[in-house]
């Protein structure tokens, strides 16, 4: 968020509008940047949707289609000693943190040299090296360890602050009020990042929801803002002012990114329940739109994807040819071994 | 050797923690200013500060996943939940997250958390405030579990699970706060996982933990006087427990008397007599007897929670019962 | 609780007798939970004739017990619950059961009742020091032999290295007195104060049945007939020909029997049984002995069944193979006569021509209950009885009808 916009204008027209210019090549950069990778997250989980499909992945996979503005957005505001912690739906925060494509492919597929050594798989996707704490199969699982993780960031001095993740689903999940309550009493610089895509599981959340979270926010004295999670950029921009706040200031806020939920609940949900179809909003449309607009030539934007399907495409085949995880492994890795400590 | 109390016993391995180790954080409710609800963390909110002393809100589902956070993040939180009872407020936080963790991130990290809680009844405290609940967290694996006897083993086992890369549930017995003792000098160490025999006999093996080795010393007592020479076995740590130690005094008196104060039924000595009579057998010269509290919630009448509620008369009865 | 529900159905007392109404449960061998096999033996009852294991008619499971052991119970009453078949009745109808049909059939669950119970520990030792358990008196609940028991009987065996291998008490003093032993005590004291004993003493030449019997063995097929196998079917024939003897004083009044029934006395671990062979003079002598043999294999285990149990006017003691010269025995308290018999000895009878034979012969003595019978009936009885075993081949003509 560099950019030149809003710098002074004590300048010759030509001077100008080179600058403008550069800042709009700079915008341009910076949103193909965005756009590529969310191609990536959208090729990477296509591709899971696909191995699932044919058995090569197993158990659940909550793909988040529709969804990768909020993760690149929110990401690109972090910096590597910041936190999150995701959700069930949490392959695009994962990638968007820094997970490796070959880690998180193999980690599917229950490899042994996984993220997590085959034994975590989709809903437990973790990078604690790039401060990604985790996909979480619990609702509402990785809120509390976000603020943990958040007042860690405030006890050891310094700017880091957490992201905690979570769906509109989650807000019917106590601890997450507990979490506003704590997060705001201790002043915890934690970013409550609610993916509102309108479904709970398999239900509308208007059936399960009696309240909206804005009030909920401000029941907490918690900050609150509602952003159009389909547009990376906007994303960005809000994230980027909150967190550079929060990193100043070490107090917690509340955003609320309206997405849309493209996939079933899982990988095989038939969605019989679903009546949106129409009214979802693709994320990759909207910026490709933007950058068209703004004059990206098509075959940039193909060259693009293809670095995507290839990228993808290498790691699907450096996890298929990876060797299986092991039981022994499993065995020795319940117990964190005490020369750790 | 130094006159104090079991409450002292634990401030103190707190104290000598929070002094070592920077890292070690104490996070629970009203355990600041206020000291905790036994006293335990007295003094320490203001020899520390409130950044390393913690008050939390009545919120135990946050606690524990906020405690996994720290650790996380690089500390090593010592979290109390006042009751044990109140777990059950906290049991994702702590058995989907912080018994998962090490684990399901295939080792990336560590969750050094201690669980600090007390069990257990003999105050009318009622049916919740008074159980004993450490069997479910002896069946999760990634937790340990860990349960004082004495003075030496409060100061030594709390100090050891402070230390330990991963999880404990650390059980303190209520009853026991106020006892007096003497805690040993040099400080005591101890390891997580190692049991120890506080009375060593040759005919009968009573396995017991917590405020019921009282018991089991007191019952020991009673069944010298007829002759019958029991040794005792102070196991400290349930998950892991400490299972050569037991099979080896089993060999010796071939009868084996598991105690607890928790409800009999799928307790933990259901595990212990299980395991014997599986490696055990060839050893047996009698049936496996298991003590503890029988299945109903704990009453709060002062009648019924003593009959509910075993003690060393109930270990003198299963002791003979082993005899035939 | 977690089994209750309608899948239970009752286990009930069964009927050992007809003349049973009562049994106490002597020992629970299954538990609530556990699953049973068909012929698993679930219960032991024990009346004031038998002592008897009860079998699981099918497979279920027990979910309930509702009667503890040591206590008594009508018959019919539920003693348990059970996800079995409903009216799993293990009480075999005595008067409908043939005795081949109620004898014949291998009870393999049998075995279970010489079960040794001991300690996993008394069994090492055991092993260890070539002991045998059953050469064990335990001294545990139940008899279950501990590891204490071994070590006396090792100690034992050591101090006397030519001990005969027989059960004996371990220490002075230490005698169990079982229960069994203690039925068998209170029956027989109440049978000689309460039954008028009178006794008839005749001489049998067992020559021609010594001699039919080394015949019919020497078959290399066949199988082996006993002495005792050829005097109760004999007895079932002579108390077929004497119907008039066929009865019991039982409450003050004379009961005539339906069936022509006979026991036999076994000695056993827990002591004598007499297990009943019901019909005895229905069946030819080779299925007969074949019964008798199958009863006195159960009866030396310590068990019986229920057609064992079955009532009837007369039992045979025969003690001949210990070389007794002869038995004077004491009546079952529920029965009308007991034939005690000795050794066949060397002795000069005179023939038909008064001079000197030597013969072998047999003392028998027919013990009478004087409520239900006369001398004269008696007498009667045991000549019928003495011409049939002095001139034997008529017991292998077929049964009388």
């Amino acid at each position: 968020m560099k950019g030149g916009e809003g710098e002074g204008v004590d300048v010759t027209d030509a001077v100008a509008r080179r600058r403008s210019d550069k800042a709009k090549l700079t915008n341009d950069a910076e949103l193909q940047r965005h756009y590529a990778r969310m191609l990536l997250i959208r090729e990477a989980e296509m591709r899971c949707g696909a191995l699932f499909a044919e058995g090569a992945i197993p158990g659940f996979i909550h793909l988040s289609n529709g969804q990768e503005a909020v993760s690149v957005g929110v990401m690109a505001a972090l910096r590597p000693d910041d936190t999150i912690a995701s959700t069930h739906r949490g392959h695009g925060h994962a990638l968007a943190k820094g997970l490796g494509l070959d880690s998180f492919f193999k980690e599917l597929m229950g490899k042994a040299d996984g993220a997590c050594k085959g034994r975590g798989g989709s809903m437990h996707v973790a990078d604690l090296s790039v401060g990604m704490l985790g996909a979480n199969g619990i609702v509402g699982g990785g809120v509390a360890i976000a603020v943990g993780s958040a007042l860690a960031h405030k006890l050891r001095g310094g700017d880091a602050v957490a992201v905690s993740f979570f769906g509109d689903g989650a807000l019917a999940e106590g601890v997450l009020h507990e979490c506003f309550n704590v997060a705001s009493l201790m002043a915890a610089p934690i970013m409550f990042a609610c993916e509102n895509n309108g479904w709970s599981e398999f239900s509308p959340s208007s059936a399960q929801i009696a309240f909206t979270l804005e009030k909920l926010a401000a029941a907490y004295s918690l900050e609150y803002r509602r952003v159009r999670g389909s547009d990376v950029e906007e994303v960005a921009k809000a994230a980027g002012e909150a967190i550079e706040r929060m990193r100043s200031e070490r107090r917690p806020c509340v955003m609320e990114f309206m997405t849309s939920r493209v996939r079933g609940h899982y990988e095989g949900d038939m969605q019989r329940y679903r009546t949106d179809q129409g009214s979802l909003v693709d994320p990759l449309d909207v910026t490709r739109e933007a950058l068209e607009q703004r004059g990206v030539a098509p075959e940039i934007l193909e060259a693009l994807a293809a670095d995507a399907r290839a990228e993808v495409e290498a790691a699907v085949r450096a996890a298929q040819a990876a060797p299986d995880a092991t039981l022994q492994s499993a065995l020795e890795g319940v117990y964190a071994p005490k020369e750790r400590a | 050797m130094s006159e104090a109390r079991f409450a002292h016993a634990i401030n103190r391995a707190l104290d000598d923690a929070l002094e070592r180790d920077s890292r070690v954080l104490l996070v629970g409710e009203d355990i600041a200013k206020a000291g905790g609800v036994f006293g335990a963390t007295r003094g320490l909110f203001d020899k520390y500060g409130r950044e390393r002393v913690l008050d939390f809100p009545i919120s135990e589902n946050a606690m524990a996943g906020v405690a996994v956070g720290l650790a996380m993040g690089g500390y090593r939180p010592v979290i109390e939940i006042m009751f044990m009872d109140f777990v059950a407020l906290a049991m994702d936080g702590i058995v989907n997250q912080a018994a998962k963790l090490h684990f399901m991130f295939g080792g990336q990290g560590d969750v050094p958390l201690v669980v600090r809680t007390q069990h257990g009844g003999g105050l009318n405290a009622g049916p919740q405030h008074s159980q004993c609940l450490e069997a479910w967290f002896a069946h999760i694996p990634g937790l340990k579990v860990v349960c004082p006897a004495t003075l030496d083993d409060a100061y030594a086992l709390l100090l050891a699970s402070i230390e330990d890369p991963n999880p404990v549930i650390f059980v303190e017995h209520k009853a026991l706060y106020a006892m007096k003792g003497a805690l040993s000098e040099p400080a005591p160490k101890a390891e997580l996982g190692v049991a120890r025999i506080e009375r060593a006999g040759s005919d009968v093996t009573i396995v017991t933990y917590g405020a019921m080795v009282h018991e089991a010393l007191a019952a020991a007592r009673s069944l010298a006087e007829e002759g019958v020479d029991a040794e005792v076995i102070n196991l400290r740590t349930l998950q892991p427990w400490d299972e050569s130690a037991v099979l080896a005094s089993l060999s010796r008196t071939h009868r084996l008397v598991v105690a607890h104060e928790a409800v009999e039924a799928f307790g933990v000595g259901a595990e212990i007599a299980a395991r014997m009579a599986q490696i055990g057998f060839d050893e047996l010269d009698g049936p496996i007897m298991r003590v503890g509290a029988q299945f109903l919630p704990i009453p709060f009448a002062r009648n019924l929670e003593k009959a509910v509620l075993p003690g060393a008369a109930r270990i003198v009865e299963a002791v003979r019962a082993t005899h035939g | 609780m977690a089994d209750s529900g309608a899948n239970e159905n009752p286990i009930v007392m069964p009927k050992l007798g007809l003349t049973m109404s009562e049994g106490l449960i002597a020992e629970w061998r299954v538990g609530p939970g556990d699953e049973v096999q068909p012929g698993q033996i679930m219960f032991v009852v024990e009346t004031d004739k038998i002592s008897n294991e009860i079998e699981a008619p099918s497979a279920g499971r027990i979910t309930r017990l509702l009667a503890e052991a040591g206590e008594t119970l009508a018959v019919g009453a539920v003693v348990a619950l059970w996800t079995g078949p409903a009216q799993a009745n293990v009480a075999v109808e005595a008067e409908a059961a043939p005795v081949i049909a109620a004898l014949a059939p291998v009870r393999v669950a049998s075995a279970s009742a010489v079960r040794i119970v001991a300690t996993p520990l008394a069994r090492r030792l055991a092993t260890a020091n070539d002991i045998h358990l059953a050469e064990i008196a335990g001294t545990g609940p139940r008899g279950r032999i501990q590891a204490r028991d071994v070590e006396a009987a090792a100690a034992a065996r050591k101090a006397r290295p030519t001990a005969p291998p027989v059960s004996a008490p371990t220490r002075a003093g230490a005698a169990p007195t079982s229960k069994y032993r203690r039925l068998i005590a209170e029956r027989l004291t109440r049978s000689k104060a309460e039954i008028p004993h009178f006794y008839l003493t005749a001489g049998v030449a067992f020559d021609a049945l010594t001699a039919l019997r080394r015949d019919l063995n020497a078959e290399p097929n066949a199988p082996k007939l006993t002495v005792t196998a050829f005097l109760v079917a004999a007895v079932a024939r002579a108390l077929a020909q004497h119907p008039e003897t066929n009865v019991v004083w039982r409450e003050g009044e004379l009961h005539a029997l339906s069936a022509t029934s006979v026991g036999v006395a076994v000695e056993s671990p827990v002591g004598v049984l007499a297990p009943v062979l019901r019909d005895a003079d229905k069946f030819a002598l080779y299925d007969l002995a074949r019964a008798m043999e199958a009863a006195v294999a159960r009866a030396r285990k310590g068990s019986i069944s229920a057609a064992d149990a079955s009532e009837a006017a007369i039992s045979v003691s025969n003690v001949g193979m210990y070389g007794a010269r002869s038995l004077t025995p004491i009546i079952d308290p529920d029965q009308t006569f007991i034939l005690g018999v000795g050794a066949p000895h060397g002795v000069f009878r005179p023939d038909a021509n008064g001079a000197p034979k030597a013969v072998q012969e047999v003392i028998l003595t027919l013990a009478c209950d004087h409520r239900a019978i006369d001398g004269a009936a008696a007498a009667r009885l045991l000549a019928t009885l003495v011409a049939m075993l002095e001139s034997p081949l008529r017991l292998l003509l077929g049964p009388v009808s």
